[in-house]
């Protein structure tokens, strides 16, 4: 009886002692792949996948989700081991990274309308930084005078496909295939695969062993069967074996003995000094900083405009004006940014673009009809504050002088109305231009969405956001110092004294 | 044609429940200073300000120059047009803060009257030098005293050429030493000819300068008459207790 109990107790201890976590990353915006259930756990054959290898490598597998476009910076920086996400093994990747042999096999396909004849001028949806953006960025003549908009997701395309703001789109045959199973979507597989496509398990150039580990666990999974369970659970068919052999042997001649010869290196280093590369990444910057500032300094005029007449009429004796613009206020004021960018968008756009017949609202217009209604609405509300903080005394003067309500308004009221306000419209008016990063959702290319680029395509994790950041401090500290003169300005009149009622 | 440039006949005033003016009856001969007594609440600043429409009465006839001021009926224009004729000033200056002293003076000549600006500038100039503050044309008002904030108040009134002046305790709120000032200079506009309605506490202004005190109290004005008579001798029982208390 003792001795069971012993045998019992090691037989749980023992590999629950042993076992270490291993960290696999994949996006979760990427079905069948990986996305997140209700609870917003990982799921899909990439989780799957990764759960399976760790624990035939004896590991305890740790899902993380990890935003695409800095995937890759995560893994040099540590965050995890292992990214089992739907990469694609290609020769750039190769070059900092290791990759295991190909879990599966795919290709690039472009999905168009029924009855589409040909490429020819079609607006193009593709996700941002993946390999089919590269790949059309290279091959135009494939593309005649199309397009093309990057999209954070495959979702996000097909909200875009639905809301005729492409035409068509270029995603993993797979992917796309999920798509029209569910309907979502009313384009069909144009065309032949514009290239095939493996995608293997990516690891940092100092974890080998992991590597060979990895490789003899997926063989044996696809021995033993389980590949092929979970690839029919999650894809809908069984997998095709030979290709994805196939796939080894063409990843083994690629790159022959590579995964399992190569020796241990040193975690990379960023060889050229901090100077060098701020400079060599200072050019990559130039779209996006001037995309901040026309979108903040547009706003911020039309956004003051707007507050000064939205905070009027919150202050009007006609009560339909002030409850229509306190209202405004307040739905604005409680509802996210993101969200009026999205509404904005997706919304509002494209009900104009289809009532029209053409594409009046562009995603610049867009974002800045979201900017511009949020704004305006926290301008409106110090506006109202301003206008109520002027004294009943002035209002009387003015009305004895036979000053009409409006020429009050005018002369006497909002001057000192926005004498009061100054200080807090220009904190509105910082916080907008960090509030314009978040226009990147809507496809356009700022600040934030370039430093996620350029993390991308240079391997830095995190010296484009260094960079990015000085570019706001510097926007920002000009905006503020304008305001400073502003509010100096119109101090002037106060001097040191409080001026009387 | 009479010489009553205003008369209010019956006017009543309500805040909601509150029966400020219960029946007033008043007139303004041209060229006369008439003065407003009577203790605190009784609705002296509300009769006041009836007069010009900065409110507007409940009830009551308001008669200007023989002709009758519908002020029920009246377009908001309308009722500007009569503030513009009715000079005010009131007892916190209530001047511009955000503008000079000249353009203070200046406001209503250009965006009521629409002169043109150099004449506006020319005859502002004019009414600061007259009431002494010539070289403050470019000050701010946060930069003056109080008494000189008041005069340029009453030069901001006279430049829209009122043919009335009502002047709301426009020395409660400044040190004594100012007030002589002040006063001086609005006996010298009553000496002109100036038609004034005052509000004032100040018992021995009254007795120099205005022609006839009217004694307000509860929303009524229960004693009238010559400034000697009303001010000396007052026949109402609450306007002889209100002189005792402020004479002594
Ligand atoms: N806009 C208003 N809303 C409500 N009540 C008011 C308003 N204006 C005046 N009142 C009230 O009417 C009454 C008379 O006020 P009014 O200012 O005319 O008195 P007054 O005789 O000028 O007093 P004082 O000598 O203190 O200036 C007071 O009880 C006052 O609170
Ligand atoms: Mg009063």
């Amino acid at each position: 009886m003792r001795l069971l109990l012993l045998i019992l107790a090691l037989a749980l201890a023992a590999p629950l002692a042993a076992q270490e976590d291993l960290r696999l990353a994949m996006s979760g915006a990427f079905q069948p792949f990986s996305t997140t259930d209700d609870e917003g756990n990982l799921v899909g054959f990439d989780a799957d996948i990764a759960t399976v290898l760790a624990e035939r490598m004896d590991y305890r597998p740790v899902l993380v989700q990890n935003d695409w476009a800095a995937i890759q910076a995560g893994l040099k920086t540590g965050k995890y081991e292992l990214i089992c996400g739907s990469m694609a093994i290609t020769d750039e990747r190769l070059e900092t990274m290791h990759f295991t042999l190909p879990y599966y096999v795919s290709g690039a396909q472009v999905f168009a309308r029924p009855g589409t004849s040909s490429m020819q001028g079609l607006r193009l949806g593709v996700t941002e930084d993946s390999t089919y953006a590269k790949y059309i960025n290279a091959h135009p003549d494939e593309f005649p005078d199309c397009t093309i908009t990057q999209f954070g997701s495959e979702a996000e395309i097909v909200a875009a496909v639905k809301t005729n703001k492409v035409d068509a789109f270029v995603s993993d045959r797979i992917v796309g295939g999920f798509y029209i199973k569910k309907g979502g979507a009313d384009v069909a597989p144009f065309g032949p695969l514009l290239y095939e496509e493996a995608c293997g398990i990516a690891a940092r150039k100092d974890s080998p062993e992991l590597v060979r580990k990895a490789n003899a666990a997926l063989f044996e999974i696809v021995q033993d069967g389980t590949y092929a369970r979970i690839y029919d659970k999650w894809v809908g068919v069984e997998p095709d074996l030979d290709v994805l052999l196939k796939s080894w042997g063409d990843f083994q001649q690629h790159i022959p003995h590579e995964a399992a010869k190569t020796e241990p290196t040193e975690v990379e280093t960023q060889k050229p000094g901090f100077a060098d590369t701020v400079k060599s990444m200072l050019p990559l910057f130039k779209t996006g900083a001037i995309m901040t500032i026309q979108l903040s300094l547009l706003t911020a005029v039309i956004a003051i405009l707007l507050g000064t007449l939205i905070g009027i009429g919150s202050t009007a004796k006609n009560p339909l004006i002030a409850r229509l613009s306190q209202g405004y206020i307040l739905i604005v004021r409680g509802t996210p940014l993101l969200v009026q960018l999205f509404i904005a968008y997706y919304g509002l756009a494209t009900v104009l673009n289809s009532a029209v017949g053409s594409e009046v609202v562009t995603a610049f217009g867009a974002a800045l009809i979201a900017l511009v209604v949020n704004t305006g609405a926290y301008n409106a509300e110090t506006m109202r504050g301003g206008i109520r903080s002027v004294g009943k005394g002035q209002w009387e003067a003015a009305a004895s002088l036979g000053m009409t309500r409006m020429k009050t308004m005018r002369r006497v009221v909002l001057p000192q109305a926005f004498r009061n306000s100054v200080a807090s419209l220009g904190n509105n008016l910082v916080v907008l231009i960090k509030d314009t990063s978040l226009v990147g959702a809507i496809t356009l290319i700022e600040l934030t969405y370039t430093a996620r680029n350029v993390v991308f395509q240079s391997g830095h994790a995190f010296m484009p956001f260094i960079v990015a950041a000085v570019f706001y401090l510097a926007i920002i500290t000009i905006v503020d110092l304008g305001m400073k003169g502003w509010e100096r300005r119109m101090m002037r009149s106060v001097g040191g004294k409080q001026a009387m009622a | 044609m009479s010489d009553v440039l205003l008369q209010g006949s019956n006017l009543h005033k309500r805040f909601g429940d509150l029966h400020v003016l219960k029946g007033v009856d008043l007139k303004i001969h041209k060229r006369e200073v008439v003065t407003l007594i009577g203790p605190s609440g009784s609705g002296k600043s509300t009769l006041l300000r009836c007069l010009n429409l900065l409110e507007v009465p409940n009830e009551g006839e308001l008669v200007w120059n023989g002709d009758a001021l519908p002020y029920q009926r009246m377009t908001s224009a309308e009722i500007c047009a009569h503030r513009a004729r009715t000079g005010m000033v009131f007892q916190h200056f209530n001047l511009f803060p955000h503008r000079r002293v000249i353009e203070n003076v200046m406001e209503g000549p250009l965006t009521v009257l629409g002169k043109p600006r150099g004449e506006a500038e020319k005859a502002a100039h004019q009414l600061l030098d007259r009431v002494g503050l010539a070289d403050k044309a470019k000050a701010w008002p946060s930069e003056l005293s109080g008494g000189q904030q008041q005069r340029v108040a009453i030069a901001r009134a006279l430049a829209m050429n009122p043919e009335v002046l009502l002047l709301d305790e426009v020395t409660s709120a400044l040190d004594v030493e100012l007030i002589a000032g002040i006063n001086d200079l609005l006996a010298e506009l009553a000496r002109e000819g100036m038609t004034m309605v005052v509000v004032t506490h100040d018992l021995s202004f009254a007795r120099r300068v205005s022609h006839r005190v009217c004694f307000m109290d509860e929303g009524k004005i229960v004693e009238r008459g010559p400034k000697d008579e009303v001010i000396e001798n007052p026949q109402a029982e609450r306007a002889r207790e209100f002189m005792a208390a402020l004479t002594s």
